[in-house]
């Protein structure tokens, strides 16, 4: 008996000294999760997203301008009013006709690689957008004909027509700028491997589809004012751990879904989800060049047949609002007029179907979107339009196939999704315009909505009468155009408390200023 | 084999198990008390005795899905046993038969597909031949088949070097009566391990690729795709998980097991099991007695 607790003893012994030390392994883990936060003033950004496309010129979703902007600095850039700031360019100057813009650069900037930030850079980019055959942004530049080199700080361009929009149009998304050398070098290798930028934070590794690591960049003009050491982007993050890993300590900054919202506020976590910061707006594009919407009485029913307050309420967790047109309410370009044109009305959209002559079910159509983004939202409009006797065949794509089908206007309908643009009339011509990345219908432009571009781009933007024209078009531009609102809502990020807020600004993911405090973890 | 087998506790609740899936299976749309793809407003309930496993993101009834769900996943589960066996047991028997090209050749195909990991593969072949289910299901049932090759291999070999076998041929027996009349019986046993086992590997298989969305369309309900969409919204129902992962760990359960049951009911140890029982049972009548 004696001998046997005499046998007994070491192992209790061993197993004590192994939870002892198995505690300790499990504390210095967590003291080296909240140490990094602290210390050395890492942000641990969790994503679900995928970001493949790294040359701004190149990316089509400008909701991914947050993973850009820590990489390139725009020729200018916005404040929390939203009025055009210096960022690498100094100031800018119109002729008095309006239809010529002559932008100074800032003297001594360079961008990541060393070459110098100058008039030649910007020509050479914005010659890219107009040329290269994968540009995003050729749509946008739609009415900048050329740019030409004044002197080496100064670049002059002319447009097509009166258009006051330019700054902005060079803020942030825009006009963000890559470094000449290395786009001339390799612009594959710029947008898939390697980006240079002359932003606040350099590239120090990037996983491709995985992680990116960014690094404080001291050249940056602005540096005094970032405070970050360290930001690493991680892709492709399930979203269901995306709270987990907050807890965790994995990340301390992190891009949520809707339903997740509700939980990380209540484990302790900072949540940013309000419209004056980062909005998106959940439309149907439908394409008036392909069988069956090339038949308006099909669109208008399409139109009457959706019921945008079903998306909000099944999908919005309480951060969402119906939509009847891309913008949220409280935007300048929201036109109220446009919420009672196309009430939600399944009756309606039968008589127009039935009285263009289609039998009931004879409308089908395959409707494409991104499987990460839009599965249950084409689920409820399947079901909508159903209700109606239109047949909607769900294909849901990966990011890359669906951007194939969509950017080449080669489906007939897809769902998409976007976040608004710099320039209020950038935002418009991107859904209405000839050649806009939103416009499925695109080359198709209506002549109502150009006519309403036109003299909202003639309109300074402090005018008196420039919202009421940025609403005009607004409205022209949806009456006339191909793109069905469904939702708005606003973007979640969840964040420790012990970084600072970061600047609210439509739209924009600004780093300046945001801080660690330390010891609150 | 199949009195042996129903002696078996384990093989009785395998079957019983696998009965009731069959009815689901059959009659589950049938069954499903709601319309599987007809939404309501009443989204991410909880179970109640309207919903009685609750409803989903949509507010459609999640016992309608899954059963609604059951005749895609199982008869995908079919497919690829079946392709499998086919693709895997006839070669298997034949490579013995037909002559050492044939031995060889088929050989080394079956290590090339060894050599392949059939998640993959599968993701692979529905990019190329399109986002179907039919399709990823030829891709793994033919991964599967070296599984039934190398066991209807193994297994003829040893009836292929028996005396009887060799006495038979001297005797002059044609190599397809032999087939018949001696490889068939022992081949079998091993063949049907090797089935259940894969019914319950497919349908894991099958499983996954619809949790990744691969080779179905929303709103088309699968055991996987339920799966996935229920982890969307942990938050709201951290519980909703747990119903199709049920009914695939219950079914995978039952494959498994019937596997087992096989095994120790065919050949030499089914023998020797069901004398231990006689043995027994006897031991326990003298006892009485």
């Amino acid at each position: 008996m004696r001998v046997q607790i005499g046998k007994r003893r070491p192992t209790a012994v061993v197993v004590a000294a192994l939870v002892a030390a198995l505690g300790m392994v499990l504390a210095g883990c967590g003291g080296s999760a909240s140490g990094g936060a602290g210390g050395d003033s890492t942000v641990r950004w969790g994503t679900k997203q995928i970001q493949a496309n790294w040359d701004p010129i190149v990316t089509g979703s400008t909701g991914a301008t947050i993973y850009l902007t820590p990489i390139y600095e725009s020729l200018f850039t916005v404040d929390g009013e939203r009025h055009v700031v210096p960022a690498l360019a100094s100031g800018y100057e119109y002729n008095a006709a309006g239809d010529q813009i002559t932008i100074t650069l800032k003297p001594g900037l360079t961008f990541q690689d060393g070459s110098p930030v100058d008039a030649e850079a910007v020509k050479f980019n914005i010659e890219r957008i107009k040329t290269q055959e994968n540009s995003a942004l050729k749509g946008s530049y739609n009415n900048v004909e050329t740019a030409t080199v004044v002197d080496p700080l100064t670049v002059r361009l002319d447009l097509g027509q009166q258009d006051y929009q330019i700054p902005y149009l060079l803020a942030v998304r825009g006009g963000m700028l890559p470094s000449k050398t290395a786009a001339q070098a390799d612009p594959g290798r710029l947008n898939t491997a390697a980006p240079v930028g002359a932003g606040p934070f350099t590239v120090a590794s990037y996983d491709p589809e995985s992680k990116i690591v960014l690094e404080k960049w001291d050249g940056y003009w602005d540096a005094a004012n970032i405070k970050v050491d360290r930001i690493e982007i991680n892709f492709g993050v399930d979203p269901s751990t995306l709270t987990a890993g907050l807890q965790s300590g994995v990340y301390n900054w992190a891009q949520l879904d809707p339903q997740q919202a509700d939980e990380a506020e209540k484990a302790g976590f900072d949540v940013l989800a309000s419209v004056d910061r980062h909005w998106g707006i959940q439309f149907l594009s439908l394409n008036t060049n392909k069988a069956p919407f090339t038949d308006p009485a099909v669109v208008e029913a399409v139109r009457y047949a959706v019921n945008p307050e079903e998306y909000s309420t099944k999908l919005g967790f309480g951060l969402a609002a119906p939509a009847h047109q891309p913008f949220p309410e409280g935007h300048p370009a929201y036109v109220s007029a446009l919420n009672a044109e196309h009430p939600y009305d399944p009756a309606k959209a039968r008589d127009i179907l039935a009285k263009a002559g289609y039998a009931d079910g004879s409308v089908s159509f395959d409707l494409s979107g991104m499987a990460i983004q839009s599965g249950q939202i084409a689920e409820i409009l399947q079901e909508q339009l159903k209700a109606v006797g239109i047949t909607a065949n769900i294909a849901l794509l990966d990011q890359a196939n669906w951007g194939k089908g969509y950017y080449s206007k080669s489906v007939a309908a897809s769902l998409f999704g976007y976040v608004g643009r710099d320039s209020h009339v950038q935002a418009l011509t991107e859904h209405y315009d000839a050649g806009g990345v939103l416009n499925l219908s695109s080359p198709t432009t209506s002549p109502e909505f150009q006519e309403a571009l036109k003299a909202v781009r003639a309109t300074p933007i402090d005018a008196p009468d420039y919202e009421a024209k940025l609403q005009a078009a607004a409205q022209a531009g949806y009456e006339h155009g191909s793109t069905v609102a469904l939702y708005s809502l606003a973007s979640v990020v969840a964040k420790d408390e012990s970084i600072s807020d970061p600047p609210a600004i439509d739209g924009y993911q600004s780093w300046k200023g945001v801080q660690f405090t330390p010891g609150t973890q | 084999m199949i009195k042996v087998l129903l002696r078996l506790p384990s093989a009785r609740i395998a079957i019983g198990v696998l009965l009731v899936i069959a009815v689901i299976t059959l009659f589950g749309p049938v069954l499903a008390p709601y319309d599987p793809l007809q939404g309501s407003d009443l989204t991410l309930a909880p179970p109640s005795a309207q919903h009685w496993l609750g409803t989903d993101y949509t507010g459609r009834d999640v016992l309608s899905r899954i059963l609604a769900g059951a005749p895609l996943s199982i008869v995908s589960t079919l497919e690829v046993a079946g392709i499998a066996l086919v693709l895997g047991t006839i070669p298997g028997i034949l490579s013995v038969y037909l002559g050492s090209i044939f031995e060889w050749v088929s050989l080394r195909l079956i290590d090339t597909l060894v050599a392949l990991p059939f998640l993959v593969f599968a993701v692979a072949m529905t990019a190329l031949l399109g986002n179907g289910i039919t399709q990823a299901m030829i891709a793994v049932g033919l991964l599967v088949a070296p599984l039934f090759y190398r066991v209807a291999r193994a297994a003829t070999l040893t009836v292929a070097q028996s005396q009887y076998v060799e006495a038979a041929v001297l005797a002059g027996a044609s190599t397809g009566w032999i087939v018949r009349r001696h490889v068939w019986a022992k081949v079998l046993p091993p063949i049907a391990i090797t089935l259940a086992t894969t019914l319950g590997l497919g349908l894991v298989v099958i499983s996954s690729l619809t949790f990744l969305g691969i080779g179905v369309q929303p709103p088309t309900p699968t055991w996987g795709g339920i799966l996935a969409s229920d982890l969307d919204y942990l938050p709201q129902k951290a519980y909703a998980p747990v119903f199709p992962a049920v009914i695939i760990l219950v079914t995978v359960l039952a494959f498994n097991m019937l596997a087992d049951a096989i095994r120790d009911a065919a050949g030499q140890s089914g023998r020797v099991l069901v004398g231990a029982r006689a043995a027994k049972a006897n031991r326990a009548r003298r006892v009485a007695a």
